[in-house]
């Protein structure tokens, strides 16, 4: 007993329980901002654009969590939100959490709205650096069914169309895109001619009488007053005629050199005015490097249905074999398994007991659209867990609902994730009560088809996933009548087809192709009709935009170019062609006193007052 | 004043319990504090205990140094003892209890190079409390002498009258 009391320090007490104290009003007062921060930068990170959450409560004791306002950014358009849930209220395991095990009972999403703008942008700075250790979300996918697929898509138009639009792209883009640029070319190429015009100019300046010359011409004809031609000795007046060709010929000289420049200068002029019509080819060329679409080639309805069709498929499928292969099992009895998982950081065991909770596990989630379940769709997802093949969960989500603005009623999609043999086991099923037909063609391998100009129907399928393949079973009625719809195919291959090919076609019409074509059915509708004219509406104004975008980044990037161009045009008018003009002024103001010696110096003046005259119409 | 007074009294407290017996148990739990993590719950229950059992602080944080350097050095060595501690097929049971323990696996035993880490400090325990508690008696005298040398312990005396 005394050895004990000896190793305890008793002064040591009273300050670990001080701090103790401290340390748990802190928690207490703050835990709530910094779990809310360290979600937000999670989550964030693990998206890959900004995901904010304006306000989070917990209550520890009850097990219950609050989420307020939760925006999470489109990432092709960081102005504006993904999604916008109003509030997420979650129920879990206070028990299981002290084991360091996340069991949520029930999630309740309700309020979500999609599309809103942000107040800030959700672009994050290092995204593009992050991205290339560890993919986000956004750019996570699997690996083989949708490789080719993907790679067209990126490819595609849309990709970049937001960039495009606020221009966040293109600069990026554009050094690399400048040498293709043939309005550039055309000014390089004006430029060199320009510089080599120029040359010629100043190789001609020697024709310019130097000031001392000039002088001593006019000190010359400053003294012819004092001593007329009548009065003047013969050798003088020859002296003086000689003058007075000379000069009349410098003047001549200058006068067609000042013209040829002017003309030089108006053809440069006018070469500048030129560079629009090479303007449109270059935002035309930006376009197709830069993969965007053009009204003449490219159906929109691609881009906007299939790169969102493709990405949504992609992450299901990259969660599904995920979901399904998380980690390896080391040891396994029908009660007891040890997995080993490897994640970014670490390795580590999980001891999955039959008895007890797993790791992780969300009972149920319950999405509601808008303000009320009466309205709009309600999505539910049950039993998701991380080892779902030792616990035999059977994971579910399913989506039911009217489509508010158009006639399609009682809607609901189920997809169950399970695995049978070990291989997994998608299950798809579809009903709608009541949906719209019009210009409805049922066609069949015998004798007739089947015509329905107006009516309703109503359908009920399923479909299982069994590794590539996909068998679909169910019923269609239309007009009293019932169809049984069987069918077998491998869904990814067709898809990709469909949506390289039929594009426009795939929202416009559904068609079914039932075993040995037996049956076809060819569905149209107003809806689908509406939806392609909206989109390629929403199409062309986009284009529109971005040849508004690209031209101003074609042009900022003339700048340069263009202002040495005009600068060396003002040069060019203020400094050389105003010499020439100052010297025939100089000459001209001589030639009143030397006409009388060279009668041919009248029309020379005429010359020059003709070419100004030329210069300043043009 | 007050603050310089806690200030010293934080600084007297690495003086404290500098015998051989407390030097001893203070390179022990630095050894630990070292090899572990500090994002574990064994990591602050040790800190926990350094200020309530009588040992030397000083000790303690030097050992603790060294120790890190040791835990960062022999991480793949760790790993390879953690890992095969976490299959050994006649522990799984205790494994799969301890899982399920509450607090229990938030010090995460069950990442191999962090049980790897765990074994070894507790294997070398017992023979490193010996081992530290003939070595102090050997280099206490050189090391004390050293320490009323250096400038902090002349900075320390000098403001020993405000902690009355």
């Amino acid at each position: 007993m005394r050895a004990k009391s000896n190793l305890i320090r008793i002064k040591g007490i009273a300050p670990l329980a001080v701090v103790l104290a401290f340390g748990a009003v802190y928690f207490n007062l703050s835990y709530e901002q910094h779990l809310k921060k360290w979600l937000e930068q999670k989550a964030t990170l693990a998206y890959g654009a900004a995901v904010d959450i304006d306000k989070l409560n917990v209550d520890l004791l009850n097990g219950q969590a609050h989420l307020q306002k939760i925006q999470i950014t489109n990432p092709s358009s960081p102005l504006k939100n993904l999604f916008e849930i109003d509030k997420i209220s979650l129920h879990f395991s206070v028990k299981e959490l002290l084991k360091k095990k996340l069991v949520i009972h029930s999630v309740n999403v309700s309020g979500i709205t999609s599309g809103s703008l942000r107040v800030n942008s959700g672009v994050i700075d290092d995204m593009l650096e992050e991205s290339e250790e560890h993919p986000v979300l956004w750019q996570k996918t699997d690996t083989g069914v949708f490789a080719n697929l993907r790679n067209q898509v990126k490819q595609g138009p849309l990709k970049y169309l937001s960039q495009i639009t606020t221009g966040a792209y293109t600069l990026t883009k554009m050094p690399n895109l400048k040498k293709s640029l043939n309005s550039l070319k055309y000014l390089e190429t004006l430029n060199q001619s320009f510089e080599k015009t120029h040359r010629d100019w100043t190789s001609k300046v020697s024709l310019l009488p130097t000031p001392t010359q000039l002088n001593a011409w006019q000190g010359d004809v400053a003294t012819w007053g004092e001593n007329p031609r009548e009065i003047a000795s013969t050798i003088d007046n020859e002296k003086r005629k000689h003058l007075a060709i000379q000069l009349r010929e410098k003047y001549e000289t200058i006068t067609n050199e000042l013209a040829s420049a002017q003309k030089e200068l108006t053809h440069i002029k006018n070469q500048m005015d030129g560079i629009n019509q090479f303007l449109a080819e270059d935002i035309e060329t930006l376009k197709k490097e830069l993969n965007l679409p053009t009204q003449a080639n490219d159906d929109l309805s691609f881009s906007l249905f299939g790169i969102h069709a493709i990405s949504f498929l992609e992450k299901l499928s990259y969660w599904s074999d995920t979901f399904r292969h998380h980690g390896t099992v080391t040891f396994s009895t029908p009660q007891l398994e040890i997995v080993r998982t490897t994640n970014s950081k670490q390795i580590e065991y999980h001891f999955l007991n039959k008895k007890t909770e797993p790791s992780f596990y969300i009972g149920e989630v319950k999405l509601i659209s808008g303000s009320d379940a009466s309205n709009g769709l309600v999505g539910e997802f049950k039993n998701f867990t991380l080892f779902p093949h030792f616990y035999n969960y059977v994971s579910q989500a399913s989506v039911r609902g009217n489509i508010t603005g158009s006639n399609w009623e009682g809607i609901k999609l189920e997809v169950q994730l399970a695995s049978e043999n070990e291989l997994p086991l998608e299950k798809v099923s579809f009903s709608v009560d009541s949906f719209p037909l019009e210009d409805f063609v049922i066609r069949s391998t015998s004798d007739f088809d089947i015509k329905i100009s107006s009516g309703t129907a109503k359908l009920g399928i399923e479909a299982v996933f069994k590794g590539p393949r996909l068998d679909v079973t169910g019923i269609f009625e239309t007009m009293g009548t019932k169809f049984s719809v069987k069918s077998q195919f491998s869904p990814f291959e067709e898809l990709l087809d469909s949506l390289t090919r039929s594009r426009t076609i795939l929202i416009t019409k559904a068609t079914a192709q039932g075993e040995k074509n037996s049956l076809q059915l060819t569905i149209e509708s107003d809806f689908g009709k509406q939806l392609a004219k909206n989109i390629h509406e929403t199409f062309i104004k986009q284009l529109a935009q971005i040849d508004d975008t690209l031209k101003t980044h074609v042009l900022d990037s003339l700048f340069p170019l263009r202002q040495t161009i005009n600068e060396k045009i003002q040069d060019a008018e203020n400094i050389s062609l105003a010499q020439m003009r100052s010297t025939l002024n100089e000459l001209e103001s001589m030639m009143i006193y030397t006409k009388k010696y060279d009668p041919q110096a009248a029309k020379f003046k005429h010359r020059y007052s003709q070419a100004e005259k030329n210069h300043q119409t043009l | 004043m007050f603050a310089i007074r806690l200030l010293y009294r934080f600084i007297a407290l690495f003086q404290t319990h500098a015998n051989h017996h407390g030097i001893s148990l203070g390179i022990c739990a630095g050894m630990a504090l070292g090899l572990s993590p500090q994002n574990s719950l064994h990591f602050w229950l040790l800190i926990a205990l350094c200020f309530l059992i009588r040992l030397n602080l000083a000790a303690t944080l030097i050992s603790w140094g060294m120790f890190w350097l040791v835990a960062m050095l022999g991480k793949p060595a760790f790993f390879v003892v953690g890992d095969f501690l976490l299959n050994k097929k006649s522990l799984i049971s205790l494994w799969n209890w301890l899982y399920e323990l509450p607090f229990f696996p938030y010090t995460n035993f069950y990442v191999p190079n962090i049980l790897g880490q765990m074994f070894f400090a507790a294997v070398i325990f017992f023979p490193l409390h010996i081992f530290s508690l003939k070595a102090a008696r050997y280099l206490e005298p050189a090391v004390y002498h050293w320490w009323r040398t250096t400038k902090l312990y002349t900075l320390y005396r000098g403001y020993k009258p405000y902690a009355r």
